[in-house]
């Protein structure tokens, strides 16, 4: 994924990435990054939860505008299933 | 000769007669990338009138396209494409690496294509470019094809379609 996303920017396409592993992301040397101690296969989290997948989506989409220097990763301290979720307006 | 030589030539040797543990070793001390040697590409446009595109390596296709090769061990290096007007029933997962019983319900947990049209239709994001489907689990030879030829296909592909952002995510 570090790969597809480090092609990406040298092409012109600002990149964000989610990561499932904090330590894979912190290695490869990604461009913009989120992680999220969620089990495999479950980068959005939990299917039909709406608001979980627009919350993840709108700190990617914070993280697009706001990070000014490559390596940004931000570590999201969401529970697995723990969390109460709320639609993003 | 002390012990500590002996231990060193003994390396030496070791090293020497299997060369691939010595590369495997050396792996271990490669500095993490600092920022300068990361690729960067600023955001240049307010996210309303930025495309944005889709990309997982969760091994989604559209059903009439040729599932991801799961025979070979090293993996799959290529992709499938994937209209951004899909219907998520014309989408399947090939992949035998992790659990998609759950994508499999909800694509949007790996490929978010319904809340990128929904983001699209209320104005909040520029539009949605075509979405690509990776198969990560890829090893040896095929690193080196994503990084050389895959990737940099696709990446010219969405910027010919006037792409300038992606979200990407793993399985």
């Amino acid at each position: 994924m570090g790969l597809i996303a480090r092609a990406l920017e040298q092409e012109g396409i600002s990149t964000v990435t989610v990561f499932l592993l904090h330590e894979i992301a912190e290695q490869i040397g990604i461009p913009r990054g989120l992680s999220v101690r969620w089990p495999f296969g479950h980068p959005l989290g939990e299917p039909d939860n709406l608001a979980q997948q627009q919350t993840m989506i709108r700190h990617a989409l914070d993280l697009l505008e706001t990070a000014t220097a490559p390596g940004t990763l931000i570590a999201l301290p969401y529970r697995w299933r723990r969390e109460t979720w709320k639609a993003a307006g | 000769m002390d012990k500590q030589r002996r231990l060193n030539r003994l390396g030496a040797w070791f090293y020497t007669r299997f060369p691939a543990a010595g590369r495997r070793w050396a792996q271990k001390f490669q500095p993490a990338p600092t920022a300068a040697t990361i690729p960067w590409t600023p955001l240049r446009t307010p996210l309303a009138q930025t495309k944005f595109a889709l990309l997982t390596t969760g091994g989604p296709h559209l059903r009439s396209d040729q599932p991801f090769d799961m025979a070979d061990p090293h993996g799959d290096p290529s992709y499938r494409a994937i209209p951004a007007s899909a219907q998520l029933s014309d989408i399947t997962i090939t992949h035998d690496y992790y659990n998609h019983a759950d994508a499999d319900r909800d694509l949007n947990i790996i490929l978010p294509l319904t809340r990128f049209q929904e983001l699209a239709e209320q104005g909040r994001i520029g539009g949605v470019g075509t979405a690509y489907g990776f198969m990560g689990h890829i090893t040896d030879e095929h690193v080196a094809t994503l990084v050389s030829q895959t990737a940099p296909a696709v990446a010219r592909s969405l910027r010919a379609e006037g792409v300038t952002a992606a979200l990407l995510t793993p399985a």
